[in-house]
C-alpha cells in the first residue's frame, strides 16, 4: 500500500531515484563496472546475510485483528495464554486504566467514541477506493520512471548491437569495393590491349583494300583509255568519200523501206 | 602480358550493393556505371586479332610478293598488351591494406561498444529493485547521480530543471 511506503524512507529514495531515469545514462556512458562493484558489495560473499539479511520493502501492511491490533501479537500471547488470553489481557489492561482513572470518563469522551466510530465508517466505505487509486498511481509512476527505462535500455542496446552487427558487415563489403576496383584496372588494360588489336587490323587491311582499289582503278583507267583511244583512231580513219557513200547508201535504203511500205 | 585476361565483370555486384549503406547509394550507382562503361568499352572490340582473307587479295593483287609479305608480317604481328604504368594496383593494393587495418580498428571499437551493451542487457535486471534500494546502495549503483550537497550543491527545489546552467536532461 502506498500510505505505509510513503512513511518509510524508501519511497522518498525510491521518488530520487527514479526521478532521472539514470538507467539510460548508465547504459549510455557503458559504466556497467559500477554496477558489478555495487553488486560484489551488496550482494557478493562477503555479504553476512544471516546476521544482516537483505531487507526488502513491504507492499502490504501485516495482518492485524479488529482493524488495529497486529497478529504478531495475538500469535505471541497465544503460546502462554490461550487463544482467548490476548482479549483478557486487553480488557483487563482497559478496565485497570478505568479503574485507576488513567483513563478518565468525562463530558468529552462521547467524542472520543463517536470520532473513531466515524473515522472506522470513512475508512471503511473509502478505504479501498483510495487505496486503489494510490496503488495506481504509484505503479504508473513505477513504470514511468523505472520499469520503461529499463525496458528502454535494453531495446536501444539490442538496437544497437545490431546496428554494430550490421555496419560492420557492411565494412566488411569493402572487399568488394577494392575486387571491382582492380577490375576495373584489369578491364581498362583490356579494352585498351582489344584497342590495339583493331588498330593493327585496321592498318593492314586498309593498306590491303588500298591497294586492292589502286589495282583495280589503274585497270579501269587503262581500259577506258584503250577503249577511247581505239574509237578516236577509228573516227579518224574515215575518209569523207567512205562518209559519202554511207550517207547515200542509207538514204537509198530509207527510199527502199519507204516504197515497201 | 598480364597475368589474366577480363572480359567480363565477375565482381557479385548484388552482394556489393546490398552491403553499401544507404547514404553512399549515389556513390555506388556512379561507380558501377563507370565501371559498367570499362566493360562496354571492351566489349566493344574482339578478343583476339581478326582474320584477313588473304586469299582474296591474293587472286586480286597483282604486285608480286605485296600480300604474301602483308600475310607473313600479320601473323607475326607480336601486340603487346599494355602495362599497368601508374601501378595502380599496388595503390589499390595499399589502399585496401590501409582499410582493412582500419576495419581492424574498427572492429576493436565496435567489439567495445558492442559488449558494453550487451554488458547492459545482461546486468540491468540484477540491479536490486527500488523496493529494496537504500540511499546508501544507490551511492554505490550511481555515484554519478547521488546526493552530494557538500560538494555539488543545488538550489530548491533540487531537481534538474531548476539548476542553473547546462543540464543533462537534454539527452533524455
Amino acid at each position: 500500500m502506498f500510505s505505509r511506503l510513503a512513511l518509510r524512507t524508501g519511497a522518498v529514495l525510491r521518488q530520487h531515484v527514479t526521478k532521472h531515469p539514470v538507467i539510460v545514462v548508465a547504459a549510455r556512458s557503458g559504466s556497467t563496472e559500477q554496477w558489478d562493484k555495487a553488486n560484489a558489495i551488496y550482494y557478493g560473499p562477503e555479504r553476512d546475510v544471516k546476521n544482516f539479511p537483505i531487507t526488502k520493502m513491504a507492499e502490504k501492511t501485516p495482518n492485524t485483528r479488529m482493524g488495529i491490533f497486529p497478529e504478531s501479537w495475538f500469535k505471541y500471547l497465544e503460546e502462554k495464554t490461550g487463544v482467548s488470553g490476548p482479549y483478557v489481557l486487553g480488557t483487563g489492561v482497559v478496565l485497570t486504566a478505568f479503574s485507576k482513572e488513567l483513563l478518565v470518563i468525562d463530558h468529552t469522551f462521547s467524542e472520543l467514541i463517536s470520532f473513531w466510530i466515524m473515522f472506522a465508517l470513512v475508512a471503511k466505505k473509502f478505504g479501498p477506493s483510495i487505496g486503489k487509486y494510490l496503488d495506481e498511481l504509484s505503479e504508473s509512476y513505477m513504470k514511468a520512471k523505472w520499469h520503461q527505462p529499463i525496458e528502454d535500455a535494453k531495446v536501444n542496446s539490442k538496437e544497437m548491437i545490431k546496428q554494430i552487427d550490421e555496419g560492420l558487415w557492411r565494412e566488411e563489403g569493402q572487399t568488394h569495393l577494392f575486387e571491382a576496383k582492380k577490375e576495373n584496372v584489369d578491364l581498362q588494360l583490356e579494352a585498351q590491349y582489344r584497342e590495339r588489336l583493331s588498330e593493327a587490323y585496321r592498318a593492314v587491311k586498309s593498306r590491303l583494300d588500298y591497294q586492292l582499289d589502286r589495282q583495280n582503278t589503274r585497270i579501269r583507267f587503262e581500259q577506258e583509255h584503250m577503249v577511247n583511244w581505239i574509237v578516236q583512231n577509228v573516227i579518224k580513219g574515215i575518209t569523207p568519200q567512205q562518209e559519202k557513200d554511207a550517207i547515200s547508201k542509207c538514204i537509198a535504203d530509207l527510199k527502199g523501206l519507204a516504197a515497201k511500205a | 602480358m598480364a597475368s589474366k585476361r577480363v572480359a567480363r565483370s565477375v565482381v557479385n555486384w548484388g552482394q556489393f550493393a546490398e552491403r553499401v549503406h544507404p547514404n553512399q547509394r549515389e556513390y555506388f550507382r556512379a561507380f558501377k556505371a563507370k565501371s559498367e562503361n570499362f566493360v562496354n568499352r571492351v566489349h566493344k572490340n574482339p578478343e583476339s586479332l581478326p582474320k584477313i582473307d588473304f586469299d582474296f587479295y591474293k587472286a586480286r593483287i597483282a604486285i608480286p610478293g605485296l600480300v604474301e609479305e602483308m600475310q607473313k608480317g600479320y601473323a607475326a604481328l607480336n601486340i603487346s598488351y599494355p602495362t599497368d604504368k601508374q601501378n595502380l594496383k599496388s595503390s589499390i593494393d595499399t589502399e585496401s591494406k590501409a582499410a582493412a587495418e582500419k576495419l581492424t580498428e574498427l572492429k576493436d571499437v565496435a567489439a567495445k561498444m558492442r559488449q558494453g551493451a550487451q554488458d547492459v542487457i545482461d546486468k540491468i535486471d540484477k540491479l536490486p529493485s527500488p523496493d529494496e534500494m537504500t540511499m546508501e546502495m544507490y551511492t554505490d549503483y550511481f555515484p554519478e547521480q547521488k546526493l552530494d550537497p557538500e560538494n555539488n550543491p543545488t538550489f530548491w527545489p533540487h531537481t534538474k530543471n531548476y539548476q542553473p546552467g547546462p543540464h543533462s536532461d537534454a539527452i533524455n
